[in-house]
């Protein structure tokens, strides 16, 4: 019996998204009524379908030790391309150009970043900016969407999930067996874990980097193109301001590290889910959404902090003990 | 002159100082917004004073926390005051109830003459725009402060060696930078007289462009205040030319976004070359 309570610890210990969605769960069951209902659960899911795809895709980059602030604003621009194209060249054209759209995207932030060395900080905050600019152009209102078609693919379902949640999980699943069935996952750990001795193991680092950043940025113009699904049309406005701050929230508060090299699919989707219970939570309490952002900006403070501790506990920290320095510095 | 009156201007400075010590402050937009509502709502309960004393304090908590977070934690100050900006934008609607903020009693005086006074025939902004920008610069060259600022954006563990505090140093420029954006804030709802919600979304990046096109380094350690300054002047003079030639707001993003680009590439470059020449070669 106490092999086993040690076994849970340890995966609790090791996992630690695992104690904080029972945690949010028990809590938001327990204390909000209306909450621990099979309606609602699916609710939750079909809510957080689309953002996790975006998350989905933002693992890949951060596991690379980057980030990717361009996503939310790519999404909208994919999905008012879709919307917006598609009384122009049809339906299927339109969304292999958005989807298209999306990799060349990824291609150019992998480029900036590993050929350029430009931070990455940068290109992809500049690519937001530059991708806001490029959606206004197009349009500045709301695009109507055309095809019914189109529409009934997201308001479907199949054994009772949204259609929209099957494709998240499918990308969640396929984003993790890339992780660890193929060569290229492999390396994305390693880069991430010391770019400079994956590069001296012979591991093509840029390469690596760049197919991340193209994951992400098709995820994200898969994302838009499903919001487009959704909601039948397209606002300039989607993605903005924190869509973002929503997925590398989810990602990083599921356990993946930001320096990179430690995390998976499943990390992002418990946290992915844990940030979906709390966002309807609010609702159910009827919090104005501008809670919302205040919420998910403590959360990822706290999610950064406990990063910093428990990398501590650990690793034996590399500051302790500096040979030969006075006593004074040696104290961290 | 209009252009000088701007409100980025007036961020340069601290956003200067927090760059060259090596750090990210994406928080300035939202704490300016935070900052206008919150002056124009006080100042119609309590007054234009305290409510401007209230406000200032509220900057240097919000800079205060981000600078404990990041310089005595060294959490990342990138993501750090993504939250912080989360938070503040949170708590700028949760101030304004959502509806912009009108100052009532407008004609009371002196409160407004701050932002739409002049001094002679100079607007008293752009005085205390220059000032500002002038006492910044010669602390940063001048002064011990300076110099030990530009040693730890350089190198940190090299200047905590040296004997500088490094932490606090660190933490200071995000509390002069809350400080100063609150002031920034206070400063754009005198001239205005009105604060809307989300006045500051975006004003992060248009200022950091300006300090990196100013010549900052992004890794800290070097930059100067008057070339932001500069830097933020040339952005806003080719965003007026963009407006009046009548071009949408979003060339204006799509030209910032491909700017910064060019210009952050064109640094890195240049700064290879020196570091490759100097090295004879060596990457």
């Amino acid at each position: 019996m106490s092999n086993l309570f040690t076994w849970i610890t340890e995966k609790f210990r090791k996992n630690t998204i695992i104690p904080i969605f029972l945690i949010v769960f028990l809590v938001c069951s327990f204390f909000i009524d209306k909450f621990f209902s099979l309606g609602n659960f699916v609710n939750i899911l079909g809510q957080n379908a689309e953002k996790g795809i975006l998350a989905a895709g933002m693992t890949f980059v951060i596991l690379n030790g980057y980030f990717d602030l361009s996503v939310g604003t790519l999404m909208g621009l994919t999905s008012c391309l879709t919307v917006g194209l598609t009384p122009v060249i049809g339906l299927i054209p339109s969304i292999l150009l958005a989807l298209c759209l999306g990799a060349a995207v990824g291609l150019i932030n992998g480029l900036l970043v590993t050929k350029l060395k430009i931070n990455a900080f940068i290109v992809t905050l500049a690519g937001m900016t530059i991708f806001r600019g490029i959606t206004y152009m197009y349009t500045q209102q709301t695009v109507r969407g055309s095809s019914k078609a189109f529409y009934e693919l997201s308001r479907g379902s199949f054994l009772g999930l949204p259609n929209p949640v099957w494709i998240c999980l499918a990308f969640i699943l396929l984003g993790q067996a890339v992780l660890y069935f193929t060569r290229h996952g492999r390396n994305t750990y390693a880069a991430g874990g010391n770019m400079s001795s994956a590069q001296n193991a012979g591991i093509n680092v840029d390469r690596t980097v760049i197919l991340n950043f193209v994951i992400c940025s098709f995820c994200a113009a898969v994302a838009g193109v499903m919001y487009a699904s959704k909601f039948n049309s397209a606002s300039p406005t989607l993605g903005w301001p924190d869509a973002h701050m929503l997925a590398i929230a989810a990602v990083v508060l599921g356990g993946t590290k930001l320096s990179g090299g430690y995390g998976n699919m499943f990390y992002t989707l418990g946290g992915l889910c844990t940030l979906g219970m709390i966002n309807n939570a609010m609702n159910l309490l009827k919090l104005s959404s501008y809670y919302n952002t205040l919420v998910m900006g403590i959360i990822l403070i706290i999610v950064l902090y406990m990063d910093i501790v428990l990398r501590e506990q650990s690793v034996p920290s590399k500051r302790a003990n500096i040979p030969g320095a006075p006593k004074k510095l040696q104290k961290e | 002159m209009s252009t000088i009156r701007t409100t980025k201007i007036r961020i340069a400075p601290n956003t200067t100082y927090v760059i060259i010590g090596g750090n990210f402050d994406l928080s300035v937009g939202s704490i300016l917004s935070f900052s206008t509502v919150l002056v124009i709502q006080l100042f119609n309960i309590i007054g234009p004073v305290a409510a401007m004393l209230a406000v200032v304090f509220m900057g240097i908590l919000f800079g205060l926390i981000s600078g404990l977070l990041v310089g005595y934690l060294r959490l990342n100050s990138m993501i750090v005051t993504l939250g912080m900006m989360g938070i503040v934008q949170a708590l700028t609607y949760f101030v304004s109830g959502g509806k912009n903020s009108v100052l009532k009693n407008a004609e009371t005086s002196w409160f407004l003459q701050i932002g739409q006074g002049f001094v002679g025939f100079i607007p008293t902004l752009v005085v205390i725009c220059l000032i500002t920008v002038a006492i910044f610069e010669i602390v940063l060259k001048r002064t011990v402060f300076g110099s030990q600022l530009m040693s730890v954006g350089g190198n940190q563990i090299a200047s905590r060696f040296s004997g500088v505090n490094d932490r606090k140093l660190v933490t200071l420029t995000f509390i002069l930078s809350g400080m100063m954006t609150a002031i920034a804030g206070i400063m754009l709802a005198s001239r205005v007289g009105s604060a809307q919600n989300a006045i500051g979304e975006g004003y992060e990046m248009d200022v950091i462009a300006g300090v990196i096109l100013g010549g900052a380094s992004l890794t800290g350690g070097s930059g100067s205040v008057v070339k932001a300054f500069i830097g933020i002047l040339i952005l806003r003079v080719l965003d007026n030319g963009f407006v009046m030639m009548g071009l949408p707001y979003s060339t204006q993003w799509l030209a910032n976004g491909l700017i910064i680009l060019v210009v952050v590439c064109v640094d890195l470059q240049s700064k290879r070359a020196k570091i490759q020449g100097k090295g004879g070669g060596k990457a």
